[in-house]
């Protein structure tokens, strides 16, 4: 027969019951913290599970807000760009506008003057500083304003560089945050292959506006000297000076263009002379003097080009008596010269654009990406930390009716005893 | 008539001897270690008659008390290893309720701190942002520090708690003795002293909650207690002492030693069961590795972050200095040694252990043997030749100046968590950016272009102007430092787009780039410094570097990350613990049952005794009635004659 000790009994009861309070004081810890774990001894592997995903959790807010920030300065890039393209294209009008010969030098300095706004706001444009003060086109140099120069003197310099910064957006994905000032603004090539800057060009165009430069490399003229001697004056095309000759002789270095028939001092017609000058013109091209071609296009109107395209490409100075030449047509070609570095700068802040918005589209799903990636982190986390509440309210309740047994039983137990009956 | 008076006499002694260890029983039931006690009667010698043998009433043979040796030391066993569990769940748990500890643990401020770094990344120039990366700096240290005083806490309490059980247990082995003289002296009487048993067993319950303890019983009654690998504690009425001795290589760590009249013996790794047990178990196993492998994370993240801080150039364009304390290794040298060693981490930590280690030199000081105690691998070598210096998991050791006999003890990791200090106090000096940049020449034809450049093993110092120049007809580039050519980088771009490519620039460091696209023939990049007056303050790449620590595997031979190892940790430690527990509960199943068992022999069941209480009330009265009946009888014979 088994022998129960009267002090083994109650220590039993007692036992019973302290480990009853012991599963009710846990189960109301994890009810009242609403988690699972307390300390990593309660669930070793699902602890270090949770240290780990704490960790990419908090990586993740921070690539979120890495993000918002790309997206910050990207956007702020993107608009300044906007503007930036807005301001070309009307400089690009203002052009086509301006090289237009019914306007008067008065009227083109005017749209010069407008044009050195733009130049300005451009520049301004340029020097953008981001929401934490640092210039948006400057490279590494972002403490340091990346370009200088004003309308006034027409030289400008960058002194950023081209490097470009990356942000982390994700494990081991990382964006670029912007691009250089060299790369948006400076270091351009313009369609003959030479270096560009957007502010040169520019600057370029309004000053040969405002000084109603007229530089071609095609224009037309009429000769139409009547009956009035033009013999003794001169054009000079190109740096080479023609003398129209009646036979009496030109100055030295001159290029002869006869107005009298060989014959006699018979004034030749205006179309005569034009087709003299046009041939002397192309002579002296062909033992490669000059770089200008002429050719009889109207009776007495002729057409010049020059043989190479650029600025500057064909100049022409007037040395004759007012009247006796009138400018038909002159066509600024510098002015396409200027309207395709205008167009080359253009497409380059457009492609930069471009790249932008790709880059916005990119930080865009990254960041649906890192959302969707928290949120299902998020559930894992809770699947492995929290509790089942109504499991364990349930379970709470079924602990707190045995430990209320666990008493009564013991109460009862310890009443009996025979001394009682004694 | 007198027979059957002495008869009535003799059942009224026997009763009242029983009655009295009833009550004995009664008021003894809830005394600790009592065991049941129960009068054995005996029929005295019958008296012969022709008749046959009329009995003569009964005697009291012996009082004994039920025990089963048996039980008892089953009992003993299971308390024991009960209480080497309870004490070890209980230190353990300290320690594991304040690792993965939000506000407490390593973990989070970790993640705090390399956040910051990337918020300097997004921001170079913000003062804000990279005060913020040093306040969180220096709450990585407040960290390292938190967790290195609650080791020293809890080592201290640990420490306490020896010596207070080698008081218990010095205290309760010289009581055990005493008894076992008294217990000798009470024997002698042919009777048991059975509350002197009782006291004695129970001291000796005690002794086995305190430590695992074997005993022998003597033929004279006395009880031979031995400890350890039997140390005897206890031998008949003698007793001997354990004492505590500070571990040579550290005075916060106690060896349990036994006192010998010459020597101590230290028997700390004898030391099983009881709570003596648990906590000797607990520090090898919990406590130390903790300190260790926190030192290691310390060690780990000064070091490799400081060498990446160290390629790089702060906001007045210096190079990077040490952006935390350097951590040293502590050398515990033997106080016989004549000679020294120094040890100094080596370049690649990811090597480093937790261990410590014993470095021995023979008795010539040709070879060494060291000893990597956390698994205890031995190797026998040489010392090598000048620079005679050896490198053993992640340690360089400088074998030059020990001596003949020399023992030292390398703790790697030790203190490294407490010396773990921010080095940086001005956030200007934080090193984010680089020392070089590229630029592409304005007048290439080709499509290459050069990105991802970066520095490292940077010696300091501006770079001379360095330019890279392509010859297409060798596939390479042709590099020129400073107007001296300088070699160069075979690049062909069908194989070698998008690869790293690097180069040494003497006197300044490793750079590396990556290169995309086709070059044409002359087409070139110019590298130019990026420090001093021509550093460029919005340079971030060695932020992106240095945040890139946080998940890069430069632990454990380059398998783990900080937060790896500092995983690794928390679930062994959680592990440990509850198995102590799991384990504990267990214990305590067995130790219930014991207790049951032994208590189903020894213990008082008041039921019992009052059951006992109304017999033998009754037996004693039914004696006073035969006592009565024999006076009666001899009254009935006396009036007969009168």
């Amino acid at each position: 027969m088994n022998r129960m000790s009267t002090s083994l009994a109650h220590q039993q009861g007692i036992n019973s019951i302290l480990q009853q309070q012991t599963k009710v004081n846990n189960t109301q810890q994890q009810i009242s913290l609403g988690k699972r774990i307390i300390s990593p001894s309660d669930d070793p592997a699902g602890s270090v599970q949770l240290l780990d995903l704490n960790q990419v959790l908090s990586r993740l807010e921070q690539f979120q807000a890495n993000n918002d920030y790309a997206v910050n300065r990207l956007s702020t890039s993107e608009s300044t760009l906007q503007s930036v393209t807005a301001n070309l294209q009307r400089v690009r009008e203002l052009a086509v506008q301006g090289f237009n010969d019914v306007n008067t030098p008065t009227d083109k300095i005017s749209i010069a003057q407008e044009m050195y706004q733009r130049l300005d706001e451009i520049l301004a444009l340029a020097n953008t500083k981001d929401a934490n003060g640092d210039y948006l086109y400057a490279g590494f140099n972002t403490q340091t304003k990346p370009f200088t120069g004003t309308s006034e003197s027409g030289i400008y310099t960058y002194t950023g560089d081209q490097s470009q910064r990356f942000i982390e957006i994700s494990d081991g994905r990382s964006i670029a945050d912007g691009n250089s000032g060299a790369e948006v603004f400076f270091n351009l090539q313009d369609n003959n292959g030479n270096p560009e800057d957007i502010f040169s060009t520019l600057y370029a165009l309004a000053n040969d506006l405002s000084t109603n430069r007229a530089p071609a490399e095609e224009m037309a003229f009429t000769i139409d000297v009547g009956l009035a001697g033009l013999n003794g004056e001169t054009l000079t095309i190109n740096g080479l000076t023609y003398e129209f000759d009646d036979g009496s002789g030109v100055a030295p270095g001159n290029v002869v263009v006869d107005i009298s028939d060989l014959a006699g001092p018979i004034p030749l017609t205006n179309d005569q002379i034009a087709t003299n000058l046009a041939a002397a013109i192309n002579t002296q091209q062909g033992l490669g003097n000059t770089d200008a071609t002429a050719s009889v296009i109207n009776g007495n109107e002729i057409q010049l080009l020059a043989d190479n395209e650029g600025e500057g490409a064909l100049t022409f100075t007037d040395g004759t008596s007012a009247g006796d030449i009138t400018t038909t047509r002159q066509i600024s070609i510098p002015l396409y010269d200027h309207l395709d570095q205008i167009d080359t700068a253009l497409s380059r802040v457009l492609d930069v654009r471009s790249q932008l918005g790709a880059r916005l589209n990119v930080l865009d799903s990254q960041n649906e990406t890192n959302q969707d990636f928290t949120l299902s982190l998020k559930q894992t986390k809770s699947q492995i930390e929290d509790i089942d509440i109504a499991e364990a309210i349930s379970r709470f309740n079924f602990q707190i009716v045995s430990l209320q047994a666990a008493q009564q039983a013991y109460v009862k137990v310890q009443n009996l005893s025979l001394f009682n009956l004694l | 008539m007198a027979d059957l008076l002495i008869t009535g006499l003799s059942g009224l002694t026997a009763f009242k001897n029983v009655l009295t260890t009833t009550g004995h029983n009664i008021t003894n039931a809830t005394t600790e270690g009592y065991s049941r006690q129960k009068v054995t009667l005996e029929t005295q010698t019958p008296q012969f008659s022709g008749s046959g043998y009329v009995g003569s009433g009964v005697f009291t043979s012996s009082i004994t008390r039920q025990y089963d040796s048996f039980l008892s030391t089953e009992f003993r066993n299971s308390n024991s290893a009960a209480s080497e569990l309870d004490t070890y769940y209980e230190f353990a748990s300290q320690i594991d309720s304040v690792l993965a500890n939000p506000t407490v643990g390593l973990s989070g401020a970790l993640q705090e701190f390399f956040n910051a770094i990337q918020d300097v990344a997004a921001d170079p120039t913000s003062i804000p942002a990279r005060q913020v990366m040093l306040s969180e700096g220096d709450a990585l240290e407040n960290r390292f520090r938190t967790m290195d005083n609650l080791f020293d806490d809890i080592t201290l309490r640990v420490n306490n708690r020896l010596a207070d059980t080698v008081n218990d247990i010095n205290l309760l082995s010289e009581n055990i003795a005493s008894l076992n003289q008294k217990i000798v002296d009470a024997s002698g009487k042919g009777q048991t002293p059975n509350d002197l048993l009782d006291q004695r067993d129970n001291l000796i319950d005690q002794l086995a909650s305190k430590v695992n303890v074997n005993t022998t019983a003597q033929s004279d009654g006395s009880v031979n207690v031995f400890v350890g690998s039997g140390q005897s504690l206890v031998l008949g009425p003698r007793n001997n002492q354990l004492g505590l001795e500070s571990a040579g290589f550290d005075s916060s760590a106690l060896n349990i030693v036994f006192k010998e009249q010459t020597a101590n013996v230290d028997i700390t790794r004898f030391m099983t069961g009881g709570e003596m047990g648990g906590i000797v178990r607990f520090r090898d196993e919990v406590l130390n590795p903790s300190i260790n492998t926190l030192g290691q994370i310390a060690v780990s993240l000064s070091q490799t972050f400081n060498d990446q801080h160290s390629n790089g150039v702060d906001l007045n364009g210096d190079q990077g200095l040490n952006f935390f304390s350097e951590s040293s290794v502590l050398i515990a040298a033997d106080v016989a040694n004549t000679g020294s060693l120094a040890v100094t981490y080596a370049a690649d930590i990811s090597q480093l252990s937790t261990s410590d280690y014993r470095l021995t030199t023979d008795g010539t000081n040709t070879n060494y043997t060291i000893t990597r105690l956390s698994d205890n691998t031995t190797t026998t070598a040489a010392i090598p030749g000048a620079p005679s210096v050896i490198t053993v998991d992640g340690l360089n050791i400088d074998l030059s100046s020990t001596a003949a006999g020399d023992e030292y003890r390398i703790r790697p990791t030790r203190d490294s968590a407490a010396n773990f200090s921010l080095r940086t106090s001005d956030p200007r000096d934080i090193a984010i950016g680089m020392p070089v940049v590229s630029t592409a020449t304005a007048s290439n034809t080709g499509t290459a272009s050069l990105t991802e450049l970066s520095v490292s093993a940077y010696a300091g110092g501006a770079l001379a102007a360095t330019s890279l120049t392509y010859d297409s007809t060798n596939d390479r580039y042709d590099i020129v430092v400073g107007g001296v050519a300088s070699g160069n980088v075979a690049y062909v771009a069908s194989t070698d787009s998008g690869q790293t490519l690097s180069f040494n620039i003497a006197g300044f460091g490793d750079v590396s780039f990556v290169l995309n696209g086709q070059p044409n023939a002359g087409d070139s990049f110019n590298l130019g410094d990026n420090a001093g007056n021509n550093f460029s303050v919005g340079d971030n790449r060695n932020a992106l570097d240095l945040s890139g620590l946080q998940t890069s595997q430069t632990m454990s031979d380059g398998t783990a990350n900080y937060q790896d190892v500092y995983g690794q940790i928390v679930a062994d430690v959680g592990r440990r613990t509850k198995s102590a527990e799991v384990n504990g509960a267990a214990q305590q199943g067995f130790l219930n049952q014991a207790i049951a068992a032994k208590d189903a022999v020894s213990g008082v069941s008041l039921d019992e005794e009052a059951a006992n209480l109304v017999r033998f009330q009754q037996a004693y009265q039914a004696a006073s009635q035969v006592v009565l009946t024999a006076r009666t009888i001899f009254d009935t014979l006396l009036g007969a004659f009168r």
